[in-house]
């Protein structure tokens, strides 16, 4: 049962940012509610304020701008599924987010929700990371825009300040030729390990121009792979399939696994190297099915 | 040949009764029950799986505004505080230790659910923690620490009497069964192969939609109870024995049950309501959230050794089952539940030397009890897959070699038990075709089989029940059947209304109140078309002749040549409606007519369990699955499923209840278990404990009736519920084994267990693998 909380409707970002520095760590941000309100039921996360950041206007809005994908903090997993502007130009986070947890969740809960919740069993963020992209904050001190790959610190833990709001999550539209997946795996309601991967072809689709990688739910925090991005950055896609048992090695071992219900840390590792595997096969395909 | 019987409404595919009233969300659950003057309870729960209470301090608690009353072991005099389903083994709230992490400590009545949490955060227990014993192999380790020290553990239940052996006392074990037919060790010597194997199935849970809720109100000392319960009868015994009240100063009432699957029978958290109600003579309501259900019953995790002689010609000749099955802190239904695993342990085949050792032993877990297929579930796993792996190491086709072994229709299970009461042959048959057995699989896909029996409709049943059948001719029911979603009182009506010539509308069930439904066992075992289904009948039937008299009277002729139907009497002179002759007979419309109709099994020395079985609860299962050997993910692409129905009552509702099976099957044979660490269950809840949703439906599915009119129940009916289940984790297994080449042993089969599997597999030098071909049996 959730204890008794005061409940504030801030209708600006200043004003929330002011709740939070004012109130510190007995406030805490209230959006979709999926992640927090079970926590608090369960009692693991106490706290007498809950600032609803709903009423605060156009965070949720979804638009195309100069090339960049601007998604507000609020928009819904619902919204972010169905949306035709991100099914052009990055269907591969359409399809993350048609698989976020279950249809319940995905009609309340927000991305800026699930990120900023930063639980290590997640979809988004993983993702995020080889999209390049980045996160904008606002508090009471200004606005400052995070590197996806700065903001996850760990377990529940972002590089958010005290009184600091997500407000956006800028996309840079992917160039033509290129191409990404996100390949999740587990049997229980939340993910045992997640895979993304984002490679850019030359013209002919035969050499990897650019390449990123990065592991999520496995450990601590969703992490970018640089390792296994050198090994597949610059060489040709048949070198690439070569390599990407060492790929997978280098991305196992930069998730940090951990042994949980969700699996056991080596089978989980092994997992990863499975994923990243079929995650090039699937990005290859679609990177020369667009030059054909 | 008999003449075909025609039916009106006895095998139609009649829409449930209540229906539209549970998904428009009318229906009331015990859980919308709000009564004045209710207050509302919560239970403090232990935090360790094994201590001694050195010290309750309820007073900080006692002080929180709108807290009434906290009941500890302090607030016990003057009842019976002990109680327990067949040993009195269990306390009210704990009186001496804690013996599992959930283990009821304390309780708070409170104005509020608020306030009885904040006081439940108030009550200060000091503990003095003790070693644990938190699986069988622990519980049964020699100088094991004890979960119960002393017990008085014996108990007498439907026609067998439970107690401890002597050699067992000062142990965790607290109930043996025993059988054993022929000469097994001389037969293993004579056998040209003997097998043997090993098989362990998990913790899980019922996981009903609706959590344990009940509402306890004493006024005075006439104690009455809503509680969302399988067998109001056995709550109400349990009640007044704590209580020290005759048996009608204790009413229960059912309103409609979210599910029951076994967990909500013989007496959970009822007893701690009534004990704060007693004291606050208000009447107090108990809601456990699905996490607390989580830690009030579950299903018997099980050690199953088979071990097995088969002649050269492939006949079986001799078995011999040791079975462990972790009953958790308190026995519950636990020693009964071994009995059934014991006694079903032997499958559909004839096997003439056979020995059965089952025992029930404590550990600090949650209590397991009665839970769908009550042992067959645990002991089916283990030797549908023996007879697979019996197969496969002889280079025989398990088909041939089921068929080859198979019991035969009127042959014994065991001596004095009814006969097998069907073709064992035909139902497997059909799945084979299903499958197309014979055709060979694809790369990492494999089939599987699977033939289970139980013994069904309980064991020594008592059921009553009455047709009542008004003024206007039309009737309505009182039956002790619970309607736990089944579908059992459309079914039940549909038979009253069958033999009364009636509509099915024109037939109600009323509300179960143990003070006016008569007595009904429980609803379990498979047993409501059958038990209760015969004493419904009846009941119909008395009123049938009862109404053919009036007709006679009224209509100044012989009953003999009058018959019911389509609500009219009709006789040499045409079609008379009921309220007519009722109204004739009675002189006004101040006219009812009562039918009782009753059942019972009947007891008998020679049968093992004290009493023939009702009758054969037969399930057949085929599976296809494709396994992903790179992840170990398990798919099942098809699974194909024939029950013994005797004679369907609804198909819908039999679909359903096989369906339903077979989803659950699915869950404890691919998803559920319920994981611990250190004494702590780390899943109570429905995200990290995974049920089966729609999505894990195989994309083809399909169940089949069997209807040869040979069940005992009306119409030639057998029981269904429980039949469709038992296959399953067996008729995955194999598949599985045979997609791969690798059997494991441990369910579930999770994609992080079957990967582990097939890697060691890989290391170890070559195994057993799936043969290209079978030898043909002699």
């Amino acid at each position: 049962m959730i204890r008794p909380f005061r409940l504030e409707e801030p209708k600006t970002v200043r004003e929330a940012a002011g709740l939070l520095r004012r109130h510190g760590d007995g406030a805490r941000v209230y959006a979709g509610g999926t992640e927090l309100l079970l926590a608090m039921k369960e009692r693991l996360v106490r706290c007498d304020r809950l600032i609803n950041i709903k009423k605060i206007s156009a965070l949720d809005r979804l638009e195309l701008e100069d090339g960049t994908l601007r998604i507000g903090a609020l928009a819904t997993h619902r919204r972010l599924e169905e949306s035709r502007v991100l099914a052009q130009c990055l269907p591969a986070f359409v399809a993350m987010e048609r698989a976020v947890a279950n249809v319940r969740v995905r009609g309340v809960g927000t991305l800026g929700g699930n990120l900023c919740f930063a639980e290590p069993h997640s979809d988004p963020g993983t993702l995020l990371l080889v999209l390049a992209a980045t996160l904008v904050a606002e508090g009471q001190d200004g606005r400052r825009e995070i590197p996806v790959e700065n903001f996850f610190l760990g377990p529940f833990e972002t590089a958010l300040g005290g009184d600091e709001i997500l407000t956006e999550i800028k996309i840079p539209v992917p160039p033509p030729g290129s191409s990404a997946a996100y390949i999740k795996f587990g049997y229980l309601e939340r993910p045992s390990v997640g895979v993304a991967l984002f490679l850019a072809l030359d013209d002919a689709a035969e050499g990897i121009t650019s390449a990123r990688v990065a592991v999520g739910s496995a450990g601590p925090q969703p992490k970018r792979v640089f390792e296994a991005e050198a090994l597949l950055q610059g060489v040709g896609v048949t070198e690439a399939g070569r390599r990407i048992d060492q790929a997978g090695e280098a991305a196992a071992r930069a998730a940090e696994a951990v042994s949980d219900i969700h699996g056991a840390a080596d089978y989980k590792e092994h997992l990863i190297r499975v994923l990243l595997k079929r995650a090039l096969a699937r990005v290859i395909e679609d990177c020369q099915k667009q030059t054909r | 040949m008999k003449a075909k019987r025609a039916f009106t409404v006895a095998g139609a595919a009649a829409p449930r009764l209540e229906g539209l009233e549970k998904v428009t969300g009318e229906a009331i659950y015990t859980g919308d029950l709000d009564l004045p003057g209710m207050c509302f309870a919560k239970v403090l729960r232990s935090p360790l799986p094994h201590a001694r209470i050195v010290n309750i301090d309820a007073r900080r608690a006692e002080r929180v505004p709108g807290c009434l009353l906290v009941l500890t072991r302090n607030e016990l005099a003057g009842i019976q505080y002990v109680f327990g389903a067949i040993y009195k083994d269990q306390t009210v709230v704990a009186v001496d230790k804690v013996r599992y992490v959930g283990d009821p400590v304390a309780a708070v009545a409170a104005e509020d659910e608020e306030a009885a949490e904040e006081a439940l955060g108030l009550i200060d227990v000091e503990y003095e923690e003790l070693p644990a014993v938190t699986d069988i192999e622990q519980a049964i380790a020699p100088g094991a620490p004890l979960v119960h020290e002393t017990v008085a553990a014996t108990g007498e239940l439907r026609a067998s009497s439970y107690d401890i052996p002597q050699k067992f006392k000062g142990t965790n074990i607290c109930y043996h069964f025993g059988y054993s037919r022929g000469n097994v060790e001389a037969a293993f010597e004579k056998s040209a192969h003997v097998f043997e194997d090993t098989f362990y199935f998990q913790k899980v849970q019922h996981c009903s939609l609706e959590p344990h809720v009940n509402i306890a109100h004493f006024a005075g000392d006439k104690l009455t109870v809503w509680s969302a319960s399988q067998d109001p009868f056995t709550l109400r015994e349990n009640l007044a024995g704590i209580f020290g009240l005759p048996l009608s100063r204790v009413r229960v009432i059912v309103p409609y049950v979210g599910g029951g699957y076994g967990g909500k029978l013989y007496v959970k958290a009822e007893p701690i309501s009534a004990a704060l109600s007693w004291k606050l003579q208000r009447p107090v309501k108990l809601a456990l959230s699905m996490g607390e259900s989580f830690k009030t019953v579950t299903r018997h995790p099980a050690r199953v050794r088979i071990k097995s002689g088969v002649a050269r010609d492939g006949r079986l000749i001799a078995r011999d089952c040791e079975i462990y099955m972790d009953t958790g802190a308190y026995a519950d239904a636990g020693p009964r539940v071994t009995q059934k695993a014991g006694y079903r342990a032997l499958g559909p085949y004839r096997i003439p030397h056979a020995r059965v050792n089952a025992y029930c032993v404590y550990t600090n877990t949650v209590p397991a009890g009665a839970f769908r297929g009550f042992g067959g579930v645990q002991v089916a796993w283990a030797y549908e897959s023996h007879t697979d792996a019996i197969a496969q190491r002889l280079g025989i086709d398990p088909l041939d070699f089921r068929l080859k072994n198979f019991l035969k229709k009127g042959e014994l299970y065991t001596a004095g038990d009814t006969p097998i009461d069907c073709d064992l042959k035909e139902g497997l048959l059909k799945v084979a075709k299903a499958l197309d057995w014979k055709a060979p699989a694809k790369p990492n896909r494999g089939k599987g089989l699977s033939c289970c029996i139980k013994d069904a409709g309980g064991t020594y049943k008592v059921a009553g029940a009455t047709v009542k059948m008004s003024a206007d001719g039309s009737a309505v029911l009182l039956t002790g059947t619970v309607e736990i979603g089944q579908g059992a009182l459309t079914a039940l009506s549909q038979v009253v209304a069958e033999e009364l010539g009636l509509s099915l509308n024109r037939v109600s069930v009323a509300q179960l109140d143990t003070d006016v439904t008569p007595y009904d066992i429980s609803t379990s075992a498979s047993s409501s078309m059958t038990v209760m289904g015969l004493a419904v009948q009846r009941a119909a039937q008395d009123v049938k002749r009862q109404l053919l008299r009036a007709a006679a009277n009224v209509l100044k002729t012989s009953p003999k040549k009058l018959t019911l139907g389509g609500g009219k009497v009709r006789g040499p002179r045409g079609a008379v409606p009921y309220a007519s002759i009722l109204t004739g007979y009675f002189g006004s419309r101040a006219a009812e007519i009562i039918g009782h109709g009753l059942y019972q099994d009947r007891k008998s020395k020679k049968a093992v369990l004290g009493s023939p079985t009702t009758f054969w609860e037969v399930g057949w299962g085929g599976a296809e699955v494709a396994v992903d050997p790179e992840t170990g993910v398990v798919e099942v692409l098809k699974y194909f499923s024939v029950s013994d129905a005797g004679k369907v009552i609804n198909p819908t509702q039999c679909i359903g209840q096989d369906e339903g099976g077979i989803l659950f099957g699915l869950g404890h044979t691919l998803y559920e278990q319920m994981v611990y660490e250190d004494g702590q269950v780390l899943n109570p809840n429905l995200v990290d404990y995974r049920v089966p949703t729609f999505r894990h439906l195989p994309k083809d599915l399909e169940s089949v009736f069997l209807e040869n009119g040979n069940g005992p129940g009306p119409f030639g009916a057998k029981g269904l519920g429980e039949g469709g289940l038992l296959p399953v984790a067996a008729a995955i297994g194999n598949a599985v084994a045979r997609a791969t080449g690798v059997r494991i042993y441990q369910l579930p089969l999770t994609p992080g267990d079957v990967w582990r599997a097939l890697s060691e597999s890989k290391k170890a030098p070559a195994g057993q693998k799936s043969p290209a071909g079978w030898r043909s049996l002699p």
